[in-house]
């Protein structure tokens, strides 16, 4: 059977009777026997669980009873997430498997009401901070495109198991480019939501004010089509903002895919471009002459304070990554990876004094850049999401694997909305990533120019060789 | 005692940032340690009641100098009259 590939065309398949949510799944779990054990995609399958939702999800369709584009599809879950299954390890020897025990947030709720199928869940990195480490007792996560380089994280397992076709979308999170640097680095689509606009309850902690849940899947439509079931306040949160709701899918399929009227700001920063490859850039600047052909206009622009948000960022993060872990490192040093206790334990060489700076640095960087996209009327930023496509696990390129190289943190320090999605392949052969950011709660234009992009390119179409 | 060093990192790969690694089998340039940056690592360390292995206490020192040096990127920054309260109250960040 040729299985969907995107949430779209699945969905219309269910209507149609050419497949069902049963044999989507079950042919997805089939394919997972055999890629795996290579791929490294899951920490823990609900077989039997899912099977049971997708012929609930099927009988519900028979009788008439449709719930939306995510009835039926099967969706994966990064294990930082509670979930009714359970349970949740963080990856983590050190994780008090009774955390898990809350079940489902209210993300995974809306979900399942939306008649969503639970697969399993993803792997990760320690805590959404270590990195891939042979030394524990998990599954490595490894490239589709080629299994000698990294899946990028820590939503690894979300990137991966989207882009082998294991799933046809998954949550992730997102804290300094989760969702984003494994959407580029395995040739999918991923959106960082505007923070406050989806609630965070149920998601294990890394840095409480930088954190976002998200969609990853093969499209903006179907990043959409996630975002219109998980957005939206929750008591639970109270980080999370109450507003109108908004039809993310008829937002991006309103003006039929023209630009017209949409002007996108280039981001020329110094530190963007210089860590940037040479055909990263140009990839870049053809998905630019795209856009341009869809009625945008564009403009070079360059963000103010992006040097100091970049280290505001990940200064933040590690200090408030190390106020949760600090009993534990304390406690349990070696039980941590060593790469996962070394970052927590530089959040215990910032001061309470630096940590306000870091906020500050954080609320006159989005003040600023809020108050340039005004001025120069732009709709979007642009800029590569990584500066160079997957890296190896040995041997890679000193640039390929600094942190410079990662365009995303600011996204996360300021809260703007900021969307990944595929725009080229490097000279390997390895997807490379274009990022479209929004202002704050107008992630339906990062996913309407997303949308206008993969209208007129099959680049997030493309097939990794392990692919189901 | 300021060093500086040219390592070839063999075994697992090393992390920057929060996903970011620094893979095996990479010459690198290995930041400085100084006395000093050793001193406050361990005491801060001491602090808050972590004890890692001496390694690790130099790597971390290794680590101290950039951080040293980024924070002092983030105090010189124009901030202006900037109230931060509102970053750790709300996530409403339209206004």
């Amino acid at each position: 059977m040729n299985l969907p590939w995107t949430i779209a065309t699945a969905a219309t398949a269910l209507r149609d009777g050419e497949t069902t949510s049963e044999a989507l799944v079950s042919s997805m779990f089939a394919a997972a026997d055999t890629l795996d054990p290579t791929l490294g995609v899951y920490l823990a399958r609900f077989d039997e669980q899912a099977l049971v939702a997708a012929r609930r999800a099927d009988a519900e369709l028979a009788a008439g009873h449709d719930r939306g584009p995510l009835h039926g599809i099967p969706i994966g879950v990064k294990d930082i997430l509670s979930t009714d299954e359970g349970p949740t390890t963080c990856q983590s020897l050190v994780m008090d498997s009774s955390w898990g025990d809350q079940g489902d947030g209210p993300v995974l709720g809306r979900l399942r009401q939306a008649g969503a199928v639970i697969v399993g869940k993803l792997t990760t990195m320690e805590f959404a901070v270590g990195r891939p480490d042979a030394s524990k007792p998990f599954p490595l996560p490894r490239n589709p495109w080629n299994p000698e380089r990294w899946t990028g994280g820590s939503s690894s397992g979300s990137g991966n198991g989207v882009a082998s076709g294991l799933m046809l979308g998954a949550l992730g999170t997102d804290t300094g480019g989760s969702i984003r640097v494994p959407a580029a680095y395995c040739g999918i689509t991923g959106h960082k939501p505007t923070h406050g606009l989806v609630p965070k309850s149920g998601c294990f902690p890394l840095g409480y004010t930088y954190d976002h849940l998200g969609p990853m899947c093969r499209s903006a439509w179907d990043c959409a089509a996630m975002l219109n079931v998980m957005a939206g306040a929750d008591p639970t949160d109270r980080t999370s903002v109450p507003s109108a709701p908004i039809d993310y899918i008829a937002a991006l399929e309103a003006n039929d895919g023209s630009l017209a009227g949409i002007r996108i700001g280039i981001l020329v920063n110094e530190s963007i471009r210089s860590h940037t490859a040479s055909w990263t850039w140009q990839a870049m600047l053809d998905a630019l002459e795209v856009l341009r052909g869809a009625g945008a206009q564009t403009v070079e622009v360059e963000a103010p304070l992006y040097d100091e948000l970049q280290v505001a960022t990940f200064l933040g993060l590690q200090a408030e990554g190390f106020a949760y872990h600090r009993n534990w490192l304390a406690s349990r040093w070696h039980d941590y990876g060593r790469p996962t206790r070394l970052t927590l334990a530089l959040g215990a060489l910032i001061s309470g004094g630096d940590l306000v700076q870091c906020e500050r640095v954080r609320q006159a960087g989005r003040e600023q850049i809020h108050a340039m996209m005004q001025r120069e009327q732009l709709s979007v930023l642009v800029s590569p999401t990584m500066g160079y496509g997957a890296t190896h696990y040995h041997g890679a390129s000193r640039e390929a694997i600094s942190a410079r190289a990662m365009h995303c943190p600011v996204w996360n320090g300021t809260g703007f909305p900021a969307l990944a999605l595929p725009m080229g392949l490097d000279p390997d052969g390895l997807p490379l990533s274009l990022q479209i950011i929004a202002r704050p709660f107008e992630d339906a234009t990062a996913l309407a120019v997303g949308h206008a992009y993969q209208q007129r390119t099959d680049w997030h179409l493309a097939k990794a060789p392990l692919h189901a | 005692m300021a060093h500086r060093r040219l390592a070839l990192l063999v075994g697992p790969p090393r992390l920057l940032f929060g996903g970011t690694i620094l893979p095996t089998d990479t010459v690198v340039d290995v930041p400085s340690v100084t006395a000093e940056n050793l001193t406050i690592v361990q005491a801060l360390l001491d602090a808050s009641g972590l004890q890692p292995p001496p390694e690790e206490v130099e790597r971390l020192a290794e680590l101290y100098g950039p951080i040293r040096r980024q924070l002092a990127m983030i105090h010189a920054a124009d901030v202006g009259n900037v109230d931060p309260s509102n970053v750790f109250r709300s996530g409403d960040i339209r206004s």
